[in-house]
């Protein structure tokens, strides 16, 4: 074989080049494809992952307190102090307060606060374990009061609990609020009576089926309306809703109106919860 | 073959090889990555899960406690020779084990040690999570005594650290909201043990795990005798209006009621529902006392200053009439009487009891001469009614005279009629039929509760109206008993359905014995709590994790 006979096989006749082109083509395509698909796969397990890590944080947190709470009830205070959940004062009552961004609001429809007691277990400074005292068949552990609230706050879509301790004045000598779980399209407490247990609601955005990109995940109890939001925005119907049956709907907004995808049931939790302490059954 | 032309310049020739690795390289990475994820993950839902078996396990050590606190079988425990709790698990081998054992004092702790609650899943089951878990609990009486108990009996604080081990590498979430959460009291390290020393205490060799500690104190549930105020079968209504609460009769210059300035501050007016079925309702009403129930939960509670606790495992004994050989056992009698009287004196051939028909009433007066020991005897056959304008009188022959007046029909007092009691009688009723009376009616001179005692038998009615105080006791565990107008009540009532309407009020009587004739039925709920502190470590806001 001569060697300029090799140099000019050296080049591809426009066939070969197409033909290379095309199978080329293909494959880099079916690896990107691929490659698109396992990461949104991956994404959506991920999301799943992260939204069950949530819900059952939720779960144990509430199961957690209620369990040991000496008292239960559902809202708020008739004289909320806004900000910093510093409500000192002012009488509990139930429904229509909630709290959202940071300060209560008064709105029936909103959903619940979930408002427990607890004993004076710790003694402040030192964090060591009160001892009880009994007296003519009183129990008591330490002096003040610890309150721990769960709520979720529509702000942001999160779900806060937020532990407040007073001294025996009643001064607030700490309050704390830690966000526990995120995405959360509604809370409710569905049980109200609160004689022996605590039946509370929470459903999550189906962050792991459908994502809004630059779009806003939204709820309601209803078809949402289309002046709502943006296109890309992303509703669910919340269990506020009166029929059961459309719970879990997912709405997308395009073109300036909502057109449902499909009803998604897996993001509801609920956590029913046995009061242990007698004091907290009313 | 083709050779490559040396006109190709070297650096292509590598740079095939470059991009091939440093494709390699990051598709590498992004799989370790989604490996690593997905490792967190598993890692998170077996931390989740091995701290709800750690829960699992914890309860059983509180179960274990109350049963032996029920039972008083302390069997597997160890007695240690001191009060104050250990915070780690203590060693088994250096306490008493005497059989049968001691149950917790003042200086002395029970303790049931983990190596006694090891459940363990057969290596061949391979288990991917958990694969054992253990409790350790300890019984100690916190320092509270039997004076600071109504009942004059015993509370106890039960600590229960249930463990979850894990095999293997012990890691816990990257969550750090599931580490606030899941990981107090440690995965690796025992955290209590390390606040106590001030440095990380590991766990021992294969024992890393999830803890969960539970602290209960437990009430004791009183049965028998007047124990109480209100003792009902099934059922208490209450108004709102009016109280409960207690006084000691001895204490209160003559006539001996109850005032104000001699309630009990805390007070014994407890209140027990045997198993409540009627959907008990306080709404409200102030109790200074404590409630103890079984059944559905009782509404409206918030008046109870005391404790509210369940279950109330307490039974009532049915009363039967005195022909009947049961009688005798029933301690109310005894309690009145000292030791129970022998009532078969109602069913010899030749009557050594003085009998009379029904009537309204069936005589006018009668004089009581029995003491303690021996009573009078006396059968009424028929209804006992004093109507308006008439008046029964007893009269003591002397002090400390007592009868037993035994009625086979009603029991009804009504209008202006009354009996009138002097001070020196104590008279037991037992009534089989419905019972109505009230203060205004039944004049009890002596003021005081044990002096007057109906036992109702069978299922039927007791009603006290009025604007008087009726001072008395009441044991009829099948009546529906209704206490309504102004009028108090005072002394003690067993029922089987209690419903106060009104703004009548029941005071107890200390004077009925209370902590001499109750023993402890139970043991219930006063306070459940779960430590899942780590006052060592902050959560992710910075704060101290305490609640």
């Amino acid at each position: 074989m001569k060697i300029s006979d090799l140099k000019r096989d050296l080049g591809m006749t426009l066939v070969e080049m197409m033909v290379s082109t095309a199978c080329g083509s293909i494959l880099l395509a079916a690896v990107v494809i691929a490659g698109v698909a396992l990461q949104r796969s991956f994404g959506s397990v991920e999301s799943y992952s992260v939204a069950e890590g949530d819900q059952l944080r939720v779960l144990d947190y509430i199961a957690l307190d209620c369990r040991r709470a000496v008292k239960g009830t559902v809202g708020a205070l008739t004289t909320p102090t806004i900000g910093n959940g510093s409500w000192t004062g002012g009488t509990w009552v139930t429904q229509p307060y909630y709290r959202t961004g940071g300060a209560w609001t008064v709105d029936s429809t909103k959903p619940s606060t979930l408002i427990l007691s607890l004993p004076v277990y710790y003694a402040s400074g030192t964090g060591s374990i009160v001892t009880p005292t009994l007296s003519s068949g009183t129990l008591s552990y330490g002096s003040g009061s610890v309150t721990v609230c769960y709520y979720q706050d529509s702000t942001d879509s999160t779900f806060k609990r937020e532990v407040v301790l007073q001294d025996s004045t009643g001064t607030v000598t700490s309050d704390t609020i830690t966000t526990i779980a995120r995405n959360v399209a509604s809370f409710t407490v569905t049980n109200q009576d609160l004689t022996s247990t605590i039946s509370s609601t929470i459903m999550f955005f189906p962050t792991f089926k459908y994502t809004t990109g630059t779009g806003t995940w939204r709820s309601g109890p209803s078809t949402p309306a289309d002046t709502l939001g943006v296109d890309g925005d992303m509703y669910v119907i919340d269990p506020t809703s009166a029929t059961a049956s459309a719970v879990g709907n997912v709405y997308r907004r395009l073109g300036g109106s909502y057109s449902l995808l499909q009803n998604v049931k897996a993001t509801t939790v609920f956590c029913n919860t046995f009061l242990r302490n007698a004091s907290a059954r009313q | 073959m083709k050779t490559l032309s040396s006109s190709y310049p070297h650096n292509e020739q590598a740079s095939v090889l470059i991009t091939t690795i440093m494709t390699m390289t990051i598709l590498a990475m992004i799989c370790a990555t989604s490996l690593y994820i997905t490792s967190q993950n598993i890692t998170g839902g077996m931390q989740a899960a091995s701290w709800q078996q750690s829960l699992t396990a914890a309860e059983s050590g509180v179960d274990r406690a109350i049963r032996a606190l029920n039972t008083g079988d302390w069997g597997n425990w160890k007695r240690a020779g001191t009060a104050t709790l250990p915070v780690a698990e203590p060693t088994a081998t250096a306490m008493a084990t005497a059989s049968p054992i001691a149950g917790p004092d003042s200086t002395h702790y029970l303790y049931f040690p983990s190596a006694s609650s090891t459940l363990a899943a057969a290596a061949s089951n391979s288990p991917e999570g958990s694969n054992t878990t253990a409790y350790w609990v300890t019984v100690d009486t916190a320092g509270m005594t039997t004076l600071q108990d109504p009942n004059g009996k015993q509370w106890y604080r039960i600590r229960s650290t249930g463990k979850a081990y894990l095999p293997g590498s012990i890691r816990s979430s990257m969550s750090r909201l599931d580490n606030d959460l899941r990981n107090t009291i440690g995965l690796k390290f025992d955290r209590k043990l390390s606040a106590a020393t001030n440095t990380l205490q590991a766990y021992t060799a294969g024992q890393e795990g999830p803890t969960r500690s539970i602290e209960v104190i437990m009430s004791p549930i009183v049965t028998g005798g007047w124990a109480r105020p209100i003792t009902a079968g099934t059922g208490v209504q209450m108004s709102g209006g009016g109280s409960v609460g207690s006084f000691n009769s001895n204490n209160v210059p003559a006539p001996y009621q109850w005032t104000a300035a001699y309630e009990d501050h805390p007070g014994n007016g407890g209140i027990a529902i045997v198993n409540n079925t009627t959907n008990s309702d306080l709404r409200g009403t102030s109790v200074n006392g404590s409630l103890q129930y079984s059944g559905s939960t009782v509404k409206n509670t918030s008046g109870v200053s005391g404790t509210v606790s369940t279950p109330f495992n307490g039974s009532l004994t049915a009363t039967v009439n005195p022909n009947t050989s049961g009688f005798a056992a029933t301690d109310i009698m005894t309690q009145q009487y000292g030791s129970a009287p022998s009532l078969t004196v109602f069913n010899s051939v030749t009557p050594n009891y003085t009998a009379y028909a029904g009537g309204s009433p069936p005589v006018a007066s009668i004089t009581v001469n029995g003491n303690k020991n021996n009573p009078d005897y006396i059968k009424i056959t028929g209804d006992f009614t004093v109507p308006g304008g008439k008046t029964f009188t007893i009269t003591g022959a002397g002090a400390n005279r007592y009868a037993v007046i035994w009625v086979t029909g009603k029991f009804t007092t009504s209008g202006s009629g009354q009996v009138l009691q002097d001070a020196n009688s104590n008279i037991t009723w037992i009534v089989d039929n419905d019972i109505t009376v009230s203060g205004d009616t039944y004049n009890n001179a002596s003021g005081h509760a044990a002096a007057v005692q109906f036992i109702g038998v069978g299922a039927h009615k007791f009603t006290d109206s009025g604007s008087a105080t009726f001072t008395g006791t009441l044991n009829a565990p099948g009546y529906d008993a209704t206490i309504s107008g102004s009028g108090d009540f005072t002394g003690a009532i067993i029922a089987n359905t209690v419903t106060i309407s009104g703004s009548a009020s029941v005071h107890y009587d200390d004077a009925l014995g209370v902590q001499n004739a109750s023993s402890v039925g139970n043991y219930a709920f006063a306070s459940w709590f779960e430590d899942n502190s780590d006052f060592t470590r902050k959560d992710i806001g910075g704060n101290k994790l305490l609640y």
